[in-house]
Formats: structure tokens, C-alpha cells, sequence
């Protein structure tokens, strides 16, 4: 399960970070500085981090140096009111993502998240473990696990196409036809889909 | 009840109207961007304000600009002179694209000009005439 540190020693600034991650139906823990959260990524494995840069304590950059010497590659994203070009190439330097400017927008949040998802996360491996879900008839579960999907992979094929497989599973046809469909329209050689298609048109007409 | 997509919201003008729409909007979980020329102002925002806080002159394109005006979901001109909600939310509409603009009017001869460029108005005396009249109704059923 992704899970997110969010760096800030203004509260309002982690929960408003928080808030948005957790709109994409992603967890995360916060911390109010760098040392706080130097202590945290020992202790959790994290997908991702959001880190502001003037903070009392250990700063921001200091703490993605700390985390690079422990050789710990963990996707960050800089949420900062500062951004002069100096700082910025700094940042950029160490390997950050990307480099967020305060104010932000929620999307812009959320396009952060997606680009670190789209760094760490095996779309394959999702599949496959969604389909075993699946089949066991774990619907709930399953829908869960693919909304998320959708959020991070909006133009890829395979979020629609495991709706349609569990619509399918579940006696649905009508909604499993139009999902294929969907999944073809995003990528029209995406053969999985096409496959299923075909069957599902095969096993109306009998 | 459907769950509400957070917006990302522009305020300029940071008065009685301004503050407390900041605080309910945050509160709502928007991201809110206050703008004012003046810092005292700041001060009345309410505790429930998560947002931002930008200190400078609306009527500066590069003020706008670092408010992120060109990503806003929603402006609200809440400053306390027609002609700078008039320019605000223009720019804010014509050069931004902003989808959603409303602007604070006072003068009620003003809000043609407003609602020709497809402007969302508040005017403060229809609000209590509307009241008034709601009132009056009200008073006038219970005599009856």
C-alpha cells in the first residue's frame, strides 16, 4: 500500500498536503521538520515524500542530502514559498521530481503524487494482484484497488480494463462491455481488452 | 452526499466578507489564497483559515501571477471599490480564464457591466432589500 511523508512545520500547510494525498485514496504520516523525518523513513518504508525547505532544525535540502548519503532513494517533491533559481537548481540537484511553489492548487498536489506512482509503482504487478482479487471474488477490495488506479493512470487502458474483468465477474456484462470499450477507445491496441470483447459478444449471442 | 472535488480558490480582498468566506471555504478543505494590500487586514481571518496569504496590489498582473491566478478554480473580488472587482475579475476572466468569477458590487447601476462579461455579482443592498422584503411578508402573514 503507497504510503507518503508529508514535511512541513506549518500544520495547516502538512494537513492541507495530507488532505489531497488522501483525496487520491493514498495514506501518509507527516512531520514537522527534518529530523523528525529523517527518524520516520528508518522506521517506514515510503513511497514518496513532500518536503517544504525552511524549516527549523534540519531544512529540507539538508534532509534529502542526509536521506541520499544513507543511499535511501525515496521520490521527493519540494513545497516551498522560496524558489529562487539557486535553491531550485539545488534541490534539482540532490534528484528531486519536482519543485512545488507555494501557494498550490490541489492539483497540483496531485499531479505530484502521480508522477511519484508512476516512478515506483509496477503497473503489472498491480494487475495481476488485482486480478487474483478478483477471481477470489474480493469485489470491494478489488474496486478499491483500481479506483486508485484510475486516479494515477487516467489515460492508461488497464484501469478500465480490470473494472470491465470485475463487472464481468460479477454477471454485469452490459457494464463490462462498455468498459472494454473504454479501455479500446484510450488505446486501441490494447489486445486484452479486445480479447475479452470478442468473448463477452461471443457468449451474448449463444 | 457526493463528495466535493477541493478547489483552488483566489480571494482578493481581505475584509469582513473576504475573512470569513476564507475560513468557510477552508474549512470546506479548499485550497484558499488570500490577497491584500494590507497586512493589519490579514488579522481578521478567522482560525479555521488553513490557506495562504499573499501581501501586495491586485491591480499588479505579477501580484496575480504569484497568487497562481491562471490556476485558480474560483475569484472572488471582494475588495471594497466596484471599479478594482470590475478590473480584477476582468482580468481574471478575459486574460486568465478563470471559469468561476464573482465579484462583490455596490452600486447596483454597476452590475450590468458585470454580468456582460458573464461575471457572477453579490450586491450587498439586493441581498438586505431581498431580507427585507422576505421579512416584511412574514410579519404581513402574521397580521393577517
Amino acid at each position: 500500500m503507497p504510503l507518503f511523508l508529508v514535511v512541513d512545520d506549518e500544520q495547516h500547510i502538512r494537513n492541507l498536503i495530507r488532505q489531497y494525498i488522501t483525496e487520491m485514496g493514498f495514506d501518509s504520516d507527516v512531520a514537522a521538520n527534518g529530523e523528525e523525518a529523517l527518524k520516520m523513513v528508518f522506521e517506514k518504508k515510503y513511497t514518496g515524500i513532500f518536503t517544504d525547505i525552511r524549516m527549523p532544525g534540519l531544512d529540507g535540502i539538508s534532509f534529502l542530502k542526509a536521506l541520499r548519503e544513507e543511499a535511501m532513494n525515496i521520490p521527493s517533491v519540494v513545497v516551498s514559498a522560496y524558489a529562487n533559481v539557486e535553491l531550485v537548481t539545488d534541490a534539482f540537484k540532490i534528484g528531486i521530481l519536482d519543485f512545488i511553489t507555494k501557494p498550490f492548487s490541489p492539483n497540483e498536489i496531485k499531479s505530484a503524487v502521480s508522477l511519484i506512482m508512476k516512478q515506483t509503482f509496477d503497473i503489472k504487478e498491480a494487475s495481476q494482484y488485482i486480478r487474483g482479487m478478483i477471481e477470489q471474488k474480493a469485489f470491494s477490495q478489488a474496486r478499491e484497488y483500481i479506483c486508485k488506479l484510475f486516479s494515477v493512470f487516467p489515460d492508461s487502458p488497464l484501469p478500465h480494463f480490470l473494472y470491465a474483468f470485475m463487472k464481468e465477474n460479477m454477471g454485469k456484462k452490459e457494464d463490462a462491455f462498455k468498459h472494454y470499450s473504454a479501455s479500446l477507445a484510450l488505446d486501441s491496441g490494447y489486445d486484452p481488452a479486445r480479447q475479452r470483447l470478442n468473448n463477452l459478444g461471443n457468449t451474448t449471442e449463444e | 452526499m457526493k463528495k466535493r472535488k477541493s478547489l483552488y480558490i483566489l480571494i482578493v480582498g481581505c475584509g469582513r466578507l473576504g475573512s470569513r468566506s476564507a475560513g468557510i471555504l477552508s474549512n470546506q478543505g479548499h485550497s484558499v489564497v488570500v490577497l491584500d494590500t494590507d497586512e493589519k487586514h490579514f488579522e481578521s481571518l478567522p482560525p479555521e483559515f488553513t490557506g495562504f496569504r499573499i501581501l501586495g496590489d491586485c491591480t499588479e498582473i505579477e501580484i496575480l501571477k504569484e497568487a497562481k491566478i491562471s490556476r485558480a478554480d474560483m475569484v472572488l473580488a471582494f475588495t471594497d471599490d466596484d471599479n478594482t472587482n470590475y478590473m480584477v475579475s476582468q482580468v481574471a476572466k478575459e486574460v486568465f480564464k478563470v471559469k468561476n468569477v464573482i465579484a462583490r458590487v455596490y452600486d447596483p447601476a454597476n452590475l450590468k457591466l458585470f454580468h456582460q462579461f458573464n461575471i457572477k455579482t453579490i450586491t450587498p443592498m439586493l441581498l438586505a432589500l431581498e431580507s427585507l422584503i422576505g421579512t416584511f411578508e412574514a410579519i404581513m402573514e402574521e397580521e393577517e
